[in-house]
């Protein structure tokens, strides 16, 4: 599963619809957070403009 | 069978919020669904102007006004209008540099100033503001709002469309319209994706700086750069706030760190002396994926609107115009009882009539804007905007841009020719190949959600 640093992440959203399995929403200060849905594709990782996601 | 509502609509930026509003203020049951908890906080970054506003032009067969009296920002003809509470700024030039300083203009600003409102270009915008202004509004009408909530699936259900979403909430409504952004969930669902073409995905950094030394306060900048061989655009565009600006990083390539950018754009160019002493902070940022536009923005009771249908190029025009319009073709249907796709027949036609088959807008040029820094290198742009000393018409219109440029070229072209004859071969690269050509590269390293 990816790991998200939440300190960088601005909640743009951009990593959520591109998610080809929905594993990814906002938490309650608008930051991005991951489910078990996660299937390790990375694609997030790549589409993340501030580097926020990692493995 | 009776559904939940007459109308749900996915995504609260502007296009989903005037969208909702229109709905609620014409008596349709309507709920907003919005992946952020926070609605009035604008974490995707944009230039935050409405455009284009110059005197005589139009967009989609159709002018907007801003009424400071009144604060009512409308749309003249089809008479779609909203509340904006917050400040405002007259832009009255668009400045277009390469990063060594050089510059082609689209306006002189003091020339334009002198004429007032009369002589703006667009008007700066909050979007803190506008958000919370049509929230608001659509709260007053009625709109039940669900934020924090994630589309993952829709689909037809007896007279109506089903919603579902990441908390285990369905919503069944007899109309959805998708308001949800670049990425739409909803257009991959229904298969709009598919076939339709992709040219990049585009990340994006948004900035806002206090105490930049720009040449001119009321004066829009793009950047024009190449950097690790591909094109990237940085606006610098005034915020409505004394010496504030809002300056955006655009990068059609995914691949080229942003962050990395900003630091050589900022210390290592000649613009860097614009950011000496200023303070500037990330506030938000975006990953887009550019696709070509939709025909017909319709399937099985679901209207898609805003950016979902095509590339961003309308700067709030299209995506607030668009919502009001959908919204009203439902209420249409709905009051006449007829909740199919002839009922919503008059959006289909106005997508059709003002944006899709009008000839005005060729659909790829849009993304032509954005490429100037893959078929010229830096030098290259330098010496072409250096060697273009006319003042050309003030405006911002994504769609004139292009051709403003080109008239401006052709009196020099020759010496250009004689002196770099690799210019005009560049540029004629974007007209002989499409955008998608062009980019061929950078959409080889995306990530379409087909």
């Amino acid at each position: 599963m990816v790991t998200i640093d939440t300190k960088l992440c601005t909640g743009c959203g951009g990593c959520i619809n591109i998610c080809p399995v929905c594993a990814l929403s906002l938490s309650k200060d608008d930051s991005a957070t991951v489910n078990d849905k996660c299937n390790d594709c990375e694609i997030c990782i790549r589409a993340c403009p501030v580097h926020c996601i990692t493995k | 069978m009776a559904h939940q509502y007459d109308l749900v609509v996915v995504g609260a930026g502007y296009a989903g919020l005037m969208a909702a509003k229109t709905a609620g203020e014409n008596g349709l049951k309507t709920a907003l669904i919005e992946m952020k908890h926070n609605i009035t906080k604008p974490l995707r970054a944009d230039c935050q102007t409405l455009l284009p506003m110059a005197e005589g032009e139009d967009y989609l067969e159709e002018t907007v006004n801003y009424d400071p009296k009144t604060g009512v920002i409308k749309f003249v003809k089809n008479d779609l209008s909203f509340k904006y509470d917050g400040p405002y700024r007259n832009i009255y030039a668009f400045h277009f540099y390469s990063v060594d300083g050089e510059f082609v203009k689209f306006g002189e600003p003091s020339e334009q100033r002198k004429r007032g409102d009369k002589g703006r270009i667009s008007i700066a915008l909050d979007k803190s503001k506008v958000l919370s202004s049509l929230l608001g509004q659509a709260k007053t009408a009625g709109v039940e709002v669900f934020p924090g909530t994630v589309v993952t699936g829709v689909s037809k259900i007896d007279g109506g469309v089903k919603v579902t979403s990441n908390l285990g909430k369905d919503f069944t409504a007899t109309f959805a319209i998708a308001a949800d952004g670049a990425n739409s969930r909803i257009a991959q669902i229904l298969g709009f994706n598919k076939d339709r073409g992709y040219y990049s995905s585009m990340t994006v950094l948004g900035y806002y700086s206090k105490d930049l030394k720009v040449p001119d306060p009321d004066t829009a900048y793009y950047i024009g750069a190449q950097y690790e061989n591909t094109s990237l655009i940085v606006a610098v565009v005034p915020r409505p706030y004394e010496k504030e600006h809002v300056v955006v990083f655009i990068s059609v390539d995914c691949r080229v760190d942003l962050l990395k950018f900003y630091k050589y754009l900022t210390e290592e160019t000649k613009i860097s002396s614009w950011f000496k002493g200023a303070k500037s902070e990330l506030v938000n940022s975006s990953c887009n994926n550019m696709w070509s536009t939709i025909e017909k923005p319709y399937k099985d009771n679901v209207l898609l609107v805003g950016d979902v249908i095509w590339c961003q190029e309308s700067e709030n025009f299209g995506a607030l115009y668009s919502g009001g319009m959908a919204a009203r073709a439902v209420a249409n249907a709905i009051k006449s009882n007829n909740p199919t796709e002839e009922g919503i027949k008059g959006y289909l036609q106005w997508w059709d009539s003002a944006f899709y088959n009008n000839p005005k807008y060729q659909h790829d040029q849009l993304m032509a804007n954005y490429l100037l820094g893959i078929v010229l290198n830096n030098e290259e742009i330098s010496y072409l905007f250096s060697k273009i000393n006319v003042t050309l018409k003030a405006s911002m219109h994504p769609y004139l841009l292009l051709t403003d440029l080109g008239k401006a070229i052709g009196p020099i072209a020759p010496e250009i020719q004689k002196e770099k004859p690799q210019i005009l071969a560049g540029l004629g690269r974007t007209q002989q190949e499409s955008p998608a050509e062009i980019l061929k590269d950078e959409a080889a390293a995306g990530f379409p959600n087909r």
